[in-house]
């Protein structure tokens, strides 16, 4: 038992119950220094995480969780995320009613299943993980009982999420029948026996829970609704962090445990790319909420990352966590700034952005540097993930006619998503308000966190080898037959 | 010093907007003479490289380790050889000049400071393009002028034009480099290098190393240039940016950002050049290699572009269809194989259509902002030196010796000659029309009688602003007597006398010459038979259909405008008709048909999404077995 | 004799009714319903693999059926609060009407 390893996770889930156990003796107007401290403390779980070394892969719990280069990259990812999305939280709470410390904490649990979720290696870790996560972000999305879109989004997720948990552990119950083992890639070597029916219809079951938690076709009908009406914060962490835990899981489910059904199933990964990246970049165009739209790119951007996935290669999982950390920071910061240049109640629509460079120049540089980041334009951070994800499809391409046309797909794509980014861009700078509205106050949290990410956009953009290089190294951990 | 300069001529830009935009933004003086001092300060320093011994006569690297990640391995480096010398001293030089003819232009300006900040940073991508020694590098700048064009373009982002403009040539040009990256990538998958230097070693060592996607990937890199140069069909950005300020559109459309895309040509022309070779798919084109595509599109745009330049009434927007059509001429060399040639009419026409823009930003901002070509007229008196700089550079345009567009129009026109007599007779109409359309616009911008209210009095522009024309038209004069082709080749400099090599083409291809000479005359002739003296455009009365056709671009934009957009929305509707239609109508209405029988239809109607997403869920998933179990 | 294919009939019978009343009702706590079934529907398989699959694993299986109870029950918590805060605003539990969210 190697319980040690589990550290950071238990602190994060003990930082969240201390939060909560804390709100009970804070009066109403200090809420928001619990928020602080939850940030601080959860700054020093990501310092203390690089004290671990991303060695050989080390296992606790009976080989239950794994702690390996992979999985720390994306606790360190998660990590971060949770520090922005509380600062997002933090100001986003000031129109709530009451209730702060709640949202904070209930985030911090979301992290930690998230972060659980990295280090799955037994089908019993990944439900429970991602149980964690789904169960605290249907009260996430719906934390604003008072506004109905967000009940009405909280209400979809619940639904949804609920029947995606359904499909996941009937599956899993498959899979479980046919192989007899519950740990999926134990010290014995990678790979399930995929040959049995029961193995390859359950993990069709699989990668239908998991497809609804990244966002991509046939089960990304949640993800417009939910980001529109939940609550920014929410959206934040939903388009960053849970999808990150989606793909961490879809990772090593795929590639690591059940490769040769990874392999069978390739065409169909290839067309639910593709279908993933033409309905998000397609829907996304009309759109005239910013939540909205974003929740649209988002399904478009699971589309790009399974491009990642469909090579069935180290260097795209490579590239698929190059691509999560620099996308984790454009979104983050388009959520940031749509928490804090909408009034509480108005409806974030894009036109509603015209004459935001006056209102604050800040907000206004950082929603269009994201969004151009989102549009893959170097020398952000967005170019180099796509560049990356294209490159080994279309190294593959060589071998097979039909990945030049996902190539094709993706290309055409990516040119779709120019037209409803710039659109945002140009309603921020080039279009003329309906009225003159009062300039916008960031507070510092919020401005430190958004200018954090936006050092990540432009740094790893321009110098993007440190990242890659990390990158490189985690999927290095994945154990590939 | 071999390795400092040219950093320091490609940092000081970028350090001047640094400070423009994180300092000096409330001194508008200190700014401009910031954005300013690093042009000119590049500027003596490239012409110090040339000077330098052996600098120009060999070219070498500089290097840092930039990225560097598993097999991945790039460095950010500057390249100095002949050809990126003459380009930055091209871009400086003549950047330079719009540089402090801005300073005059945009007085009046409110964010003069910001403008100067991206002018700097323009300079300092474009001039990374021109450094870049790989390919990574050279995207990586190129998408910089891409975002800084578009900053320039839509400066005057108040006007619902300018900023339509700035988002136009910014699209326009991405559908470009989206083919430009694709073809990176195959030449890197293919040759395992972005290296200039390494790849074209490699493809020296084995010229079938490309194997069947040679000609694929020539093409796809030459899609880069297509939207960068505005070349037929990406070419209807160009016209449109002319909303920006005077001086950008000097800087950008006639100096610098469209040259780009030849400049990417001539660099990476071992590519364009191997073995064609078709992959199977595309068989029936095999026979066709890249060059002779990219021959035709130049051919083309330029035809194309000096028609409908005929009958542009904007001073402005004629100015830009000659840039097309000039750049169509610079492609159709790179078409024939000469690189060089293009390489020295891009030179050339820098100097003289930055000139013609500048002395058009004389008279624009003289007549308070009034760009129709039929309200001006008889502005010969009024403004002199406009007027005799302006000719300068119409002549050089029309080419006319010896001024510099003369010899280099004429090397392309005898390389056409040798190769393909088509070819030359079609580029000779084109210079018919170039003549045409300038004198055209000569005849009746500075010929006749004022056409304006009486009380305008127009007067030049300051000195600050007439400087920079007075030394773009020594620029024009001068070129001439350059050997820019035998730099290029890299042959010893004087080994021919100057007297010599100005009677180059007299000695070479006489009959060329004297047919060149002889279209710029009919062309001239016809313009003085149809728009001396005339007060308005005699062409629409005798040719109505014809005119009216180029009035409309030949209805290029109309149509693009209608199809692309058009085709864009109905796809988008086409999503969300199924999202809401077929999936939320048929679909699920029918399954509860059969479930839940009459008595729920009029609930059915009000069928809402929940359902719908669900159901969608669970259609995805039966989907999926069946593909697993059949 | 019962043989594991009764159990993985009754439970798949299970799932399929579950999933059908999922995507089929319109009462947000009748579907909610449906889908407790689908999820007891793979607990029932759990069970009855784990006790093909000798001790070790079989008693992990069977653990694992209480967790997955318990996070049902969460489940159902929430969405049952969720479910009522709705009802407090619409005087209705029916999912999908007039919803504000969508296009």
């Amino acid at each position: 038992m190697n319980a040690i390893l589990t550290m950071p996770e238990m602190a994060v889930t003990a930082l969240a119950l201390g939060l909560l156990v804390l709100d009970l003796w804070t009066p109403a107007d200090r809420k928001g220094d619990l928020g602080i401290a939850a940030i601080g403390g959860l700054a020093l779980i990501l310092a203390g995480s690089f004290l671990f070394g991303a060695g050989a892969p080390q296992y606790a719990f009976g080989g239950m969780y794994v702690l390996d280069g992979m999985a720390l990259f994306f606790k360190r990812l998660m990590l971060g995320v949770g520090v922005v999305a509380l600062a997002a939280a933090l100001e986003y709470s000031k129109r709530f009613a009451a209730g702060t410390a709640e949202y904070c904490a209930l985030i911090l649990l979301a992290v930690s299943g998230m972060m659980w979720a990295a280090s799955a290696n037994h089908w019993a870790l990944l439900f429970v993980s991602v149980e964690l996560m789904t169960v605290t972000f249907y009260v996430l999305v719906s934390f604003e009982r008072t506004r109905m879109p967000s009940l009405e989004a909280g209400v979809k997720y619940l639904i949804l999420g609920a029947l995606a948990s359904a499909f996941l552990v009937y599956g899993v119950a498959l899979v479980f029948g046919g192989t007899g083992t519950l740990g999926f890639a134990g010290d014995s070597g990678p790979g399930l026996g995929t040959g049995s029916v029961l193995v390859r219809v359950g993990l069709a079951l699989v990668l239908a829970g998991l497809g609804f938690k990244i966002g991509m076709v046939p089960c990304q009908f949640w993800a417009p609704d939910v980001y529109q009406g939940a609550p920014a914060p929410t959206a934040a962490l939903l388009a960053a962090g849970s999808k990150a835990a989606g793909f961490a899981l879809l990772l090593r489910v795929l590639l690591e445990a059940a490769p040769d059904w990874a392999l069978e199933m390739r065409p169909v990964l290839m067309l639910i790319a593709g279908a993933s990246i033409l309905y998000g970049n397609l829907c996304a165009i009309p759109q005239r909420n910013l939540k909205r739209l974003l929740g649209y790119s988002s399904i478009a951007h699971a589309g790009y990352m399974l491009l990642g996935i469909v090579v069935l290669e180290r260097a795209g999982a490579a590239a698929i966590l190059f691509y999560l950390a620099g996308y984790a920071c454009a979104v983050l910061a388009a959520f940031l700034v749509a928490a804090l240049a909408f009034d509480p109640g108005e409806p974030e629509e894009i036109p509603a952005l015209a004459g935001l460079h006056r209102r604050s120049p800040y907000l206004a540089a950082a929603l269009a540097l994201s969004m151009i980041s989102l549009a893959g334009i170097p020398p952000l951070v967005g170019f180099f993930g796509k560049f990356l994800l294209l490159k080994g499809v279309v190294l593959a391409a060589f071998d097979s006619r039909s990945f030049g046309w996902l190539a094709g797909v993706a290309l055409a794509g990516i040119v779709t998503s120019f037209y409803y980014y710039f659109g945002v861009v140009r309603a921020i700078y080039w279009s003329a308000p309906a009225a003159e509205r009062p300039p916008i106050a960031v507070s510092r949290v919020a401005g430190a966190a958004l200018g954090a990410c936006l050092v990540g956009i432009v740094a790893a953009g321009v110098f993007p080898s440190p990242l890659l290089e990390a990158a490189r190294l985690a999927a290095g951990a994945l154990r590939i037959p | 010093m071999q390795t400092l300069f040219p950093w320091l001529i490609l940092l000081l830009p970028l350090a001047a907007a640094a400070l423009i935009s994180l300092f000096t933004r409330p001194h508008r003086d200190l700014s401009a003479r910031l954005s300013i001092g690093a042009i000119v300060a590049g500027f003596w320093l490239t012409l110090l490289l040339f000077a330098l011994p052996g600098a120009a006569a060999q070219a070498y690297e500089t290097r840092i380790p930039w990225l560097a990640a598993g097999g991945l391995q790039i460095d950010f480096g500057l390249r100095i050889d002949r050809l990126s010398l003459l380009m930055a001293l091209v871009v400086t030089a003549v950047g330079g000049a719009i540089h402090i003819y801005s300073y005059e232009y945009m007085r009046g300006e409110r964010r003069f400071s910001t403008y100067f900040a991206c002018l700097s940073l323009f300079t300092f991508a474009m001039l990374g393009v021109v450094f870049a020694p790989n390919f990574v590098q050279m995207f990586f700048f190129w998408e910089l002028v891409g975002v800084s064009s578009y900053l320039l373009i839509g400066f005057w982002f108040e006007r619902p034009a300018a900023a339509d403009a700035g988002l136009k040539a910014f699209l326009v040009n991405r559908v470009g480099d989206l083919g430009f990256l694709l073809g990176i990538l195959l030449v890197w998958s293919r040759l395992g290098s972005v290296h200039f230097g390494e790849l074209e070693r490699r493809l020296a060592e084995n010229p079938a190393a490309l194997g069947a996607m040679a000609t694929v990937a020539g093409l796809l890199i030459f899609c880069g240039a297509l939207g960068k140069s505005a070349q037929f069909p990406l070419h209807i950005w160009l016209p449109d940016a002319m909303e920006g300020p005077t001086p950008v559109s000097a800087l950008i459309h006639a100096a610098t950002m469209v040259a780009a895309g030849v400049y990417m040509l001539a660099r990476v022309f071992f590519l364009l050049a191997a073995t064609p070779h078709w992959p199977a798919a595309l068989h029936f084109l095999e026979g066709l290699d890249a060059l002779e595509i990219i021959r035709i599109i130049g051919l083309f745009t330029a035809l194309m572009a000096g028609l409908i330049a005929l009958q542009q009434d904007d001073i402005k927007r004629v100015l830009a269809y000659s840039t097309l059509s000039q750049l169509g001429y610079m492609v159709m060399a790179i078409g024939l194989g000469q690189p060089g040639p293009a390489m020295f009419h891009l030179a050339t026409h820098a100097g003289f259509k930055a000139l013609l823009f500048l002395g058009a930003g004389a008279i624009i901002l003289a007549l308070h902002h009034e760009q129709d070509i039929w309200r001006m007229g008889g502005l010969r008196r009024a403004m002199p030196l406009t007027f005799w700089t302006f000719l300068i550079a119409t002549l050089a345009l029309c080419a006319v010796p010896p001024l510099g567009g003369f010899y280099s129009k004429e090397s392309i026109l005898a390389h056409a000659w040798h190769q393909d007599k088509l070819v030359f007779a079609l580029a000779w109409c084109g210079s018919v029309l170039t003549a045409l359309y300038m004198f055209r616009l000569v005849l009746v911008v500075f010929g006749g009688s004022p056409r304006r209210p009486r009380d305008a009095q127009p007067h030049e522009p300051s000195h600050i602003a007439t400087w920079p024309m007075l030394f773009l038209a020594g620029l024009t004069v001068l070129a001439g007597g350059a050997d820019v082709e035998g730099f290029l080749a890299g042959g010893a400099q004087g080994t021919a006398s100057l007297a010599s090599r100005l009677a180059g083409p007299l000695a070479h291809a006489p009959f060329v010459m004297l047919a060149g000479l002889a279209a710029t005359g009919l062309g001239f002739a016809m313009a003085w038979g149809l728009y001396r003296g005339a007060y308005r455009d005699p062409l629409p009365a005798r040719w109505s259909t014809l005119a009216s056709a180029l009035r409309q671009r030949l209805l290029l934009d109309a149509w693009y405008a209608r199809w692309i957009g058009g085709s864009f929305e109905a796809l988008a509707c086409l999503a969300s008709g199924v999202d809401r239609w077929i999936i939320a109508g048929a679909a699920v209405r029918g399954v509860h048909g059969s479930v839940e029988l009459t008595g729920r239809l009029l609930r059915l109607a009000q069928t809402g999404k929940v359902s719908t997403y669900a159901f969608a869920l669970g259609c995805g998933v039966a989907a999926l077995l069946y593909w697993l179990i059949r | 004799m019962i043989t594991a294919h009764h159990y993985l009939a009754v439970a798949a019978m299970l799932f399929g009714i579950g999933l059908a009343g999922a995507l089929t009702r319109r009462n947000s706590i009748l579907v909610l319903m449906s889908i407790e079934l689908m999820l007891n529907a793979a607990n029932l398989n759990l069970v009855a693999f784990g006790r093909q699959a000798g001790w070790e694993q079989g008693s992990q299986a069977a653990l694992w059926v209480m967790c997955a109870i318990a996070i049902a029950a969460a489940e159902s918590g929430v969405g049952l609060a969720l479910i009522l805060a709705i009802y407090r605003h619409r005087r209705s539990a029916h999912l999908d009407e007039s919803p504000p969210l969508k296009g």
